[in-house]
């Protein structure tokens, strides 16, 4: 199970914004995610990590300029999503991937019928499976996650939020398609719902066998729902590592500040050693680590070069560790 | 949903019981002793009458509106009145009643608001959603110019602007009347397309006036609608593009627009009325027009208040039509 | 606060030719009609006989022509703009009165019964159909019949659509924070309306008072039409009135009617363009193309 389902390399995009302005959302992105796996891409607002799922999911406006290859294996064939066609991507959209969107509530219908919206994806991308089967399916994976049946029922309108983003998981993975990228499925849940669909995910994915990619500023969820994660910075993975590890032994410095920013009961009441808030102005490429300015321990090579560390399965972009 | 028709019903009772006691109260306060300026208006244009004549006119307006009782009383006999289509006699024509010359209006009005309504919500909306899906296009950005133009022009003149174009420029349209004068009215083709002939241009100038506002608004709101999450994720689930139109799209707009439909049919009967004087159209606009130059208050009373109670059932029909296009009103939250 | 008045018109005038536009030519308008007007001699002051010879086509001496009666229509024309004008403002003002304070109960107190029925009641006044029953209004007022007249008896109806609007708005900004706490903090209702409401209602009110003036010039019309206006005094309804009953289409005597509509058609498409200009720089939606437009123009 070591095949590569997801193979990025040398992705970089941009955001055109009247006349010569550019900018950075994207810089040299180099990603891997194996079959199977519960991938998971940690990292703050602007860091390009929804940028990176629009690529991913052929979603992103027309005012991105993308440069790279962004391949798709499906059914063992490799597809280069950057080069495919809209009709292409559409006969591969919910087979090869599925997509649980950010504030995933209000993408649906207000004036839809849950079975109605779940038939017509049904429709749309499965011609050969049977209508009756499917409402079994359907009435089956609700009860499972204990939304009861009569909500298939329901206008969409009138389901809280917190049962419409599992509604939305259920959509997302009732086809059981090749790879399911979430764009932070738990964030505006209470902490309960929270732990209700960190579940539902971690039951998918064992039932299913199919490839996670979770998408989450939210580094407690990385720490319990995850194999692998990559942590990313200003449009860079910064450091890549399977989530034990990268628990255990956080190597750059700003994955350490991550960890450490969130709260434990009875934790040290310490004070937080730099203010490392990003702002997205520093998106465009600039020489050396772009975490540098706010690095509590960056030497003068850092704003030369950036040494890449592999050991293993961690990787890290920090000139610390050059040795 | 049950909620929804008592609200309705209320919303009826009580427009009609405004709209009415608006009238009540104008035809009942002016200055002056209300059967003298009547008779004044009548004899100063020239209306041939005996004395017997103008004895029984002051008796029976007398008795119908009972002006020697007290207020309440005649308020209620000028609902009863009025709710059973009795307006009274007209003054001008006495002493044809005045539901007689309403009678041989309304056809006419209803014919012609009928259809330039019909015609201007259908295409109005279907070419805004069109307009809207494809906004980017020339077309689209041609016709929104276009329609913002026209949209705060009022019909009177927009009427006058056809009448310039194509009775007066381009002779190509009757000016007067529904009908030819010399056709008998009789179920013959002939008869048919006189009718239309006639209608033509007066249903041509509501239809230009009032597409404009249907086209704005719902190519406004598709523009909405296209970037709303919820279509996205449509799109992102692999749904053809027709379902995206018909489903998400336009299932989200029709509700809207016949709520505005049903609060605009005032609106649009007042344009109706002025446009049929326009181009001498025999349908109630004419009529209330000589009601005034002729001094027939009781005609003119009663056309207003055959106003008041047709649009206000038509809209309460509209209204009723809403939750059978928007079922999550069925459905109480 | 000056400052930014300052910014928001020169933005508009920069990047919206629509606003530009209209306020150039209602500004003619606005000179011609309360500037020009006062020159015109006293027989071309009320609809009536003239010194000049009858319904004669456009001359240098009489651009628009003269009318059945000889008089000369420039003058005539000049004088219905400003009374139209006048009688537009007027209603607009009233009706804005109504319409700010019936909204604003009806939104402040849409949370209860009182709510549910004043909007009710906003609802009916623009369901009824005005014309007929202003007419009965003013053919029983017929003697008394004036510009500030008409204006008041438009406003019985006028105030009703954007009462709707202000309802809307009122009811967004209950949402708002700050409102809520005058709320709690037990401000009554009227100090309230000053301090919290207005500043965010005012631009709406503008754009509101825009339309009700089109509106109220194009009512003005309609009741010329049937004969209610004040019929010797030139307004553009009465203009309209005046040609269509001399007959001068069918005898082709264009220029009363043309001119008029003209006229017409260039004070109300302006009126309309400035406050659409407006309406859309209010919009966050169209924000950040605008940014994206006056950006270039700064460039340049």
């Amino acid at each position: 199970m070591n095949e590569k389902v997801i193979e990025i390399e040398n992705l970089k995009a941009y955001y055109r914004i009247s006349g010569n302005i550019n900018v950075l959302a994207l810089d040299d992105i180099n990603l891997e995610v194996k079959k199977g796996e519960f991938a998971g891409i940690a990292g703050e607002s602007g860091s390009g990590k929804t940028s990176l799922l629009k690529v991913l999911t052929h979603s992103f406006p027309s005012s991105m300029e993308i440069k790279g290859k962004v391949v798709i294996n499906f059914r063992d064939k490799n597809f280069d999503v950057l080069t495919l066609n809209e009709d292409q991507i559409q006969s591969l959209r919910w087979k090869a991937w599925s997509y649980v969107p950010q504030a995933a509530m209000n993408s649906l219908n207000p004036m839809a019928k849950i079975k109605d919206i779940f038939l017509e994806t049904l429709e749309s991308n499965d011609k050969t499976m049977n209508r009756d089967e499917f409402r079994k399916k359907m009435e089956d994976a609700f009860e499972n996650v204990g939304l009861s049946k009569q909500f298939l029922n329901f206008y969409a309108s009138r389901l809280s939020g917190g049962m419409r983003q599992r509604a939305i998981i259920l959509l997302a993975t009732i086809l059981k398609p090749n790879i399911i990228f979430l764009d932070e499925p738990t964030t505006g849940l209470d902490l309960i719902t929270q732990k209700d669909v960190i579940q539902l995910l971690q039951n998918m994915h064992d039932e299913l066998n199919s490839t996670f990619l979770l998408v989450t500023h939210d580094v407690s969820v990385h720490a319990q729902a995850t194999d692998f994660v990559h942590i990313m910075y200003a449009g860079q993975i910064v450091e890549s590592a399977p989530t034990k590890e990268l628990f255990h032994n956080p190597l750059h410095p700003y994955t350490k500040e991550l960890i450490n920013s969130v709260p434990i009961i009875g934790g040290k009441r310490g004070r937080i050693e730099q203010n490392i808030r990003i702002s997205s102005s520093i998106a465009n490429s600039v020489q050396g680590c772009k975490f540098k300015d706010r690095c509590p321990y960056a030497i003068p090579s850092c704003g030369k070069y950036v040494y890449t560390y592999k050991k293993g399965d961690h990787e890290v972009k920090c000139n610390l560790y050059e040795s | 949903m049950a909620k929804y028709f008592i609200e309705r019903i209320v919303f009826l009772i009580l427009t009609l019981l405004i709209g009415l006691t608006i009238i009540f109260i104008i035809s009942r306060s002016t200055p002056i002793h209300p059967i003298d300026t009547i008779m004044q208006q009548l004899s100063s244009y020239g209306g041939q009458l005996t004395q017997q004549q103008y004895n029984s006119i002051k008796d029976i307006y007398l008795r119908l509106y009972g002006l020697n009782r007290p207020v309440i009383d005649q308020y209620f006999s000028f609902l009863a009145g009025v709710l059973s289509g009795n307006f009274g006699p007209s003054f001008s024509s006495f002493p044809t009643p005045v539901i007689k010359l309403i009678e041989r209006a309304l056809p006419w009005t209803i014919g012609l608001l009928l259809t330039a309504l019909i015609i201007s919500w259908v295409f109005g909306n279907l070419i805004g959603l069109l307009a809207g899906f494809y906004d980017k296009s020339g077309i689209s950005k041609f016709l929104q110019g276009l329609f913002v133009v026209i949209s705060p022009v009022p019909y009177p003149i927009i009427a006058l602007i056809l009448i310039l174009l194509f009775v007066f420029m381009i002779p190509s349209f009757p000016i007067m009347g529904g009908m030819a004068l010399n056709v008998t009215p009789k179920f013959s083709l002939s008869y048919i397309f006189s009718i239309i002939e006639h209608a033509f241009l007066p249903a041509l100038s509501i239809v230009i006036s009032s597409m404009a506002g249907w086209f704005l608004s719902m190519r406004a709101l598709v523009m909405n609608i296209k970037s709303e999450d919820f279509v996205e994720f449509a799109k992102l689930r692999g749904l053809k593009k027709r379902k995206i139109v018909f489903n998400y799209v336009m299932r989200n707009v029709i509700s809207p627009q016949i709520t505005a439909l049903a609060l605009n049919i005032g609106f649009i009967f007042n344009g109706a009325l002025v446009t049929e004087y326009l181009f001498s159209y025999p349908g109630l606009g004419t009529l209330m027009y000589r009601a005034i130059m002729t001094g027939d208050m009781n005609t003119l009373v009663g056309v207003a208040s055959l106003s008041v109670i047709g649009i206000t059932l038509a809209t309460f029909i509209v209204e009723l039509m809403i939750p059978i296009i928007d079922p999550t009103i069925r459905q109480e939250r | 606060m000056r400052n930014s008045f300052i910014d928001n018109i020169s933005n508009l005038l920069l990047v919206y030719r629509g606003f530009t536009f209209g306020i150039i030519i209602l500004v003619v308008l606005l000179f011609l009609g309360f500037g020009l007007s006062n020159f015109a001699p006293s027989n071309d002051l009320l609809w009536g006989m003239g010194n000049a010879p009858f319904s004669i086509p456009p001359t240098f001496n009489y651009p628009f022509g003269t009318t059945t009666n000889g008089q000369n229509l420039f003058w005539l024309l000049m004088i219905a703009i400003k009374n139209s004008m006048l009688l537009g403002f007027l209603t607009g003002a009233i009706s804005i009165a109504i319409a700010t304070i019936m909204g604003f109960l009806a939104g402040r107190f849409s949370s209860g019964i009182l709510g549910d029925l004043l909007n009710m009641i906003i609802d009916s006044f623009c369901v009824i159909p005005g014309l007929p029953v202003l007419l009965v209004l003013a053919f029983a007022l017929k003697n008394y019949i004036n510009v500030v007249m008409i204006s008041l008896i438009l406003s019985i109806f006028g105030w009703a659509w954007p009462s709707k609007q202000m309802r809307n708005i009122v009811m967004n900004l209950n949402q708002k924070q700050f409102i809520m706490t005058s709320k709690f903090s037990g401000l009554n209702t009227w100090k309230t309306f000053l301090h919290d409401y207005l500043p965010y209602v005012l631009p709406w009110l503008l754009i509101q008072f825009l339309g009700l003036v089109n509106w109220a010039i194009g009512m003005e019309v309609t009741i010329a039409i049937f004969g209610m206006s004040n019929m010797s005094v030139p307004t553009i309804g009465t203009s309209i009135y005046w040609a269509y009953t001399n007959q001068t289409l069918l005898l082709g005597q264009w220029w009363w009617m043309t001119f008029t509509l003209i006229l017409t058609i260039l004070l109300m498409l302006s009126i309309y363009m400035v406050s659409m200009s407006i309406s859309d720089y209010l919009n966050p939606r169209t924000r950040l193309t605008r940014l994206q437009k006056s950006k270039v123009l700064e460039e340049t």
